[in-house]
């Protein structure tokens, strides 16, 4: 073939490459330029939804601070239902039948009640167990019966009112909601509510936040209780699973009946262990929030830290005596000079030791008596003057103390102190 | 400058300068993403990382860089939690930049392929790959009738790869300017200038495109050079000629004397201010140098204009005695061999009829007795005949035969044994030249007088110009200046001892010259005025010559003044002397003893640098190399460029 023609083609093969290349790059530029539109939309609706999140959550401090009230306020118990397993759920609305204030999920109600035998006025805390509801508040409590099993223990007192005397029309004082162990609903990270018995109420109230603000993060509620008797909320639970895909519901019977069945009923036999967890879960990487017997919160705590969770993650409500305080790491070193404690009242000179979780714990286990309610430094009612020393807080008290005193339930010494007491 | 602490390992995670894509977001608002893009030019920052599973938790691994571990931490999945809009990643300017280049050349290289292949003659097919039109005559260069690229490209035509190597290398064009072009010297050397014909390899060699760039258009100057061409080669750089330049090399311009001797100094100062001559003397420069003429030279009124009027009378003053009837010692010749060339003189015959008549009336005188020889003549033999005729002037006993034998000669056919003898001393023709003009009657006549040892006695009263003879002399007088026979017999005097050899005749030859080139005596006053310069040759034979001309033979070609423009500034009178300064103490004369042209004591001053810089300078007139300076030795074509021809390709190259 003609040498001349081959070149020829061949340069124009080239041309016509080149021409098609140009081609392409102007189709290109078009392509690359509504990418950048779009990725331009995307982030504008991603900066919006960050303004719309801030914007809501200014709303709900605004809303808060505006509707909050201070001190106690009348509340009537307009509603109590049965859930079964001795826990009754009370409604309750604001006896000025004024707007109630939005709250985080998770919080407590701190009731203060009065009985005719009672020397004073007795403080608890129990936990909302529904969303927020501009009109009413609930909490569902359940009745605490002796304890067969040891010999000193009682019944509650205040849940055997509420569950004897609190009738429809009862008025009872109420502090506004409160409490560290509350989720944040404007922020979307996945989650795992781990319930133990009436420990659900906390989450409950989270889940139906959850649900009620249409977020579809990722929600896994473990609830183990002892049976089907126990298993309150049983139909509203599952018509949220089966509603919502984003919700995950793992029921766990301890010892179930002979009329509980798998798969209808609940999903485990046993316990909510880490085990569990481990192979319900695709990892461990969500916010766990815990409420349960002290038995089961420390376990799951210590499971999950085992798994990698960071202590931040771990939420737990911190109420009760022997539920999970934030212990002293291992780690600190006992100085060779214990500090002294010194209740002055009691005439007692204590060394202390290191790894009571507060000085109300360290108090009660060397017999002294303090009057506590919520235990979490939010009711006031373990306050006590301090005469001299200083304390260091374990977690931020719910209202700060005047000046002089400390809340014992949340506190550790700082040096040698002498407390009233 | 490119800032290149960007690409530092701190700070930018992927910035490289290699990589092919930057961020989209860096491109739209200055702030690149943490993760940057990835290799396929897709977005690297949808999320800030990639978490890593181990034992059942993805824990984040977001560098420091971006903050470290993410609050929100991964997701249960394993994916991040900080998750953004993907950008469009831009392609760098370094892709960009490649690409283009990468397209121009195939483009190109595409047009070039094409346009090559679409003419079958290989000629530009398309306007863009014209180099431009060629300038002046090239334009003109043509085989057969079309555009003759071959003239000049020798690659034109050929192969596509000798074609592309020439693209590079340049090969082609050198050698064929030279078809045409010649100079003084080789055409590859800087300035065609050779050092006794020696090159220096360590200067390099130059070529004609250098300098010369063709495709310029039709009235483009490709001879023109610039100042900064010439600083390219030239290690002494100077800004210009009237800042730093170098000075004149003294004497400027008086390298070399004149050919004619014209002592400046001695003229105006003593002849033409001298009552006897000062009428004949010129008012002012204008009267001898022809300044209306005025170019790189001023040329003279000429001598008979200039010089005639005093000096006319020592031209043909001046004789020259070519042969002379010596003092001989005694008799060589037959009387009858004289005789019978010659005759009887009328006393001779009177003589005879005496001696006839006395011998019928019975007076018998015994048979003859030689007479005792006297000498008639006491002079000296000549210097040009002692050299002709290889006699000693001081040897009376050893010049008389030859002498007599010539005259004797001479006798039967005139000047012819003196044009032979002066054959074995130059070439016939020259030899002829010598004698040009000279009547045989004349020689035979003088010759036969003193063959009978008798004086001549000239007809005429006055001796004429030109040829003629005295009592004992054969004579030759100057008919006026330039005369020829003078000229070929100082043409001989000058040239005859580097011809002659042979101790005895080089030294009469030396003395001949000195006679011809003796400034006072001298025949015809020639060397009065024309020096006598050494032009030896480089083969090593001592040579001089006269100098006749006004202009000297070589002139300095590759640099160049102008007068003509000078002239018209001020005026003629003053205009000579504002750069030719008078220098009455400069020993001139003395400058002409010697044969060496370059040792010279010019009249006049050096010209300073100086004075040309009052004009010449950056606020004045032009002061470029090329104003002064050529760049070639004696340019010139070496035929006749109408009638060149280059010869087709292939005709003659396949042997048929």
């Amino acid at each position: 073939m003609d040498p001349d023609f081959l070149v020829s083609v061949t340069a124009i093969l080239f041309l016509s490459l080149i021409s098609v290349w140009v081609l392409w790059l102007g189709v290109d530029a078009l392509r690359s330029r509504a990418i950048a539109r779009r990725s331009v939309e995307a982030e504008h609706g991603f900066l919006q939804a960050r303004v719309a999140q801030i914007m809501a959550q200014k709303d709900f401090e605004k809303e808060k601070k505006e509707l909050s009230w201070n001190g106690y306020r009348k509340f009537e118990v307009t509603e109590r239902r049965d859930e079964g397993g001795n826990i009754t759920s009370f409604i309750l609305r604001p006896h000025d039948k004024k707007k109630l204030p939005p709250f985080h999920p998770g919080q407590y109600l701190t009731f203060s009640l009065t009985a005719g035998d009672w020397p004073k006025p007795m403080i608890r805390c129990y936990s909302l167990s529904n969303c927020h509801q501009p009109d009413c508040y609930r909490v569902s409590i359940k009745r605490i019966d002796k304890n067969p099993a040891i010999a000193q223990s009682h019944d509650g007192r205040v849940s055997n009112h509420f569950h004897q005397k609190i009738q429809p029309g009862a008025i009872i004082d109420v502090k506004a909601p409160s409490g560290q162990f509350f989720l944040d609903i404007t922020k979307s990270p996945p989650i795992v509510l781990i319930a133990g018995g009436v420990g659900l109420t906390p989450l409950l109230s989270m889940l139906n936040a959850v649900v009620a603000t249409g977020s579809k993060r990722e929600v896994w509620l473990f609830y183990g209780v002892r049976d089907g008797s126990h298993h309150i909320m049983r139909e509203h639970l599952a018509q949220l699973a089966l509603e919502n895909e984003n919700i995950n519901l793992r029921v766990c019977y301890s010892s179930p009946r002979t009329d509980d069945v798998r798969g209808r009923d609940y999903h485990h036999h046993g316990r909510v262990t880490i085990d569990l967890l481990r192979a319900e879960l695709p990892s461990s990487n969500y916010r766990y929030f815990i409420c349960g017997p002290a038995d089961m919160m420390k376990q799951a705590t210590a499971g999950l830290k085992a798994w990698g969770v960071p202590e931040n993650h771990i939420n737990y409500e911190a109420f009760g005596a022997a539920t999970v305080k934030n212990v002293a790491s291992p780690g600190v070193v006992k100085p060779d000079r214990a500090m002294k404690i010194e209740f002055a009242r009691s005439g007692k000179v204590l060394d202390w030791d290191y790894q009571s979780e507060s000085l109300l714990d360290f108090a009660e286990n060397h017999g002294i008596l303090i009057e506590s309610g919520c235990r979490a430094g939010n009711c006031g009612t373990c306050l006590t003057a301090v005469k001299s020393g200083d304390v260091e807080y374990v977690t931020e008290p719910g209202e700060q103390p005047e000046s002089g005193s400390c809340l014992t339930c949340i506190s550790v010494p700082k040096a040698d102190l002498k407390l009233d007491a | 400058m490119i800032d290149f602490s960007k690409f530092r390992y701190f700070a930018s995670a992927y910035e490289r300068p290699s990589f092919k894509y930057r961020c989209g977001r860096m491109a739209r608002w200055g702030k690149a993403c943490a993760r940057g893009p990835d290799i396929s030019g897709s977005c690297g920052g949808v999320t800030e990382c990639t978490p890593l599973f181990r034992d059942g938790r993805h824990y984040c691994r977001r560098p420091k860089r971006a903050g470290g571990d993410c609050f929100d931490g991964p997701l249960p999945d394993g994916a991040c939690s900080q998750s953004h809009p993907p950008c469009a990643p831009r392609r760098t300017l370094r892709v960009w930049r490649g690409r283009a280049a990468l397209a121009a050349i195939f483009i190109v290289i595409s047009l070039i392929a094409i346009s090559m292949s679409s003419r079958p003659d290989g000629v530009a097919g398309l306007a863009f790959v014209d180099p431009g039109p060629l300038s002046g005559h090239h334009a003109n260069l043509s085989v057969e009738g079309s555009v003759a690229c071959t003239v000049c490209h020798a690659a034109a035509g050929a192969s596509a790869d000798t074609w592309l190597a020439s693209v590079v290398t340049h090969a082609d064009m050198d050698g064929q300017c030279t078809d045409c072009h010649v100079f003084g010297g080789p055409s590859n050397i800087a300035h065609n200038r050779t050092l006794f014909g020696v090159t220096r390899p360590d200067l390099g060699e130059t070529t004609c495109r250098s300098c010369h760039k063709e495709h310029k258009g039709a009235e483009a100057d490709i001879s023109k050079l610039t100042d900064a061409q010439c600083n390219t080669c030239h290690l002494t750089r100077f800004d210009s000629f009237s800042r730093n330049h170098a000075d004149f090399v003294k004497p400027f311009p008086y390298r070399k004397r004149n050919n004619i001797i014209f002592d400046h100094a001695s003229h105006i100062g003593k002849h033409f201010s001298d009552p006897k001559t000062a009428a004949d003397a010129p008012a002012n420069c204008n009267g001898c140098h022809l300044t209306e003429q005025a170019a790189r030279y001023v040329p003279v009124v000429g001598y008979q204009e200039a010089c005639s009027a005093c000096h006319e009378d020592q031209v043909i003053g001046r004789e020259m005695a070519v042969l002379r009837f010596p003092e001989f010692d005694q008799n060589y010749l037959e009387e009858s061999e004289i005789l019978d060339a010659c005759g009887l003189t009328p006393q001779q015959a009177a003589d005879l009829f005496e001696r006839l008549r006395a011998f019928e009336e019975g007076d018998r005188p015994d048979p003859r007795e030689p007479e005792e020889y006297f000498a008639y003549s006491l002079e000296q033999a000549t210097v040009i005949g002692s050299l002709l005729t290889g006699i000693d002037i001081d040897d009376v006993a050893g010049q008389s035969e030859p002498l007599q034998r010539l005259f004797l000669a001479m006798t039967r056919s005139g000047q012819d044994p003196l044009v032979e003898l002066a054959a074995t001393r130059t070439t016939t023709a020259g030899a002829r030249q010598l004698f040009a003009g000279l009547s045989p009657e004349l020689a035979r006549q003088t010759a036969c007088q003193w063959a009978r040892n008798v004086e001549y006695v000239r007809p005429d009263a006055e001796r004429p110009r030109g040829w003629g003879a005295d009592e004992f002399s054969l004579l030759y007088r100057a008919i006026g200046h330039a005369d020829p026979v003078m000229k070929s017999w100082m043409d001989f005097a000058a040239a005859a001892p580097g011809r002659i050899t042979g101790e005895e005749d080089h030294q009469r030859a030396l003395a001949m010259r000195t006679l011809f080139a003796d400034r006072k005596t001298g025949p015809g006053a020639c060397a009065k005025c024309h020096s006598l310069e050494d032009v030896s040759t480089s083969d090593g034979v001592e040579q001089l010559a006269f100098k006749w001309s006004y202009y000297r033979d070589e002139q300095r070609s590759q640099k160049f003044f102008n007068h003509q423009p000078h002239l018209g500034l001020s005026g003629p009178e003053i205009a000579c002397e504002s750069c030719h300064r008078l220098n009455a103490d400069a020993d001139y004369a003395g400058s002409f003893e010697d044969f060496d042209p370059t040792l010279f004591v010019s009249n006049f001053g050096s010209v300073e640098r100086a004075t040309c810089v009052d004009c010449h300078n950056e606020t004045g007139v032009r002061q470029d190399c090329t104003l002064c300076h050529r760049y070639h030795e004696d340019p010139k074509f070496n035929k006749p460029v109408t009638r060149y021809m280059v010869k087709p390709k292939g005709e003659g190259d396949d042997g048929s």
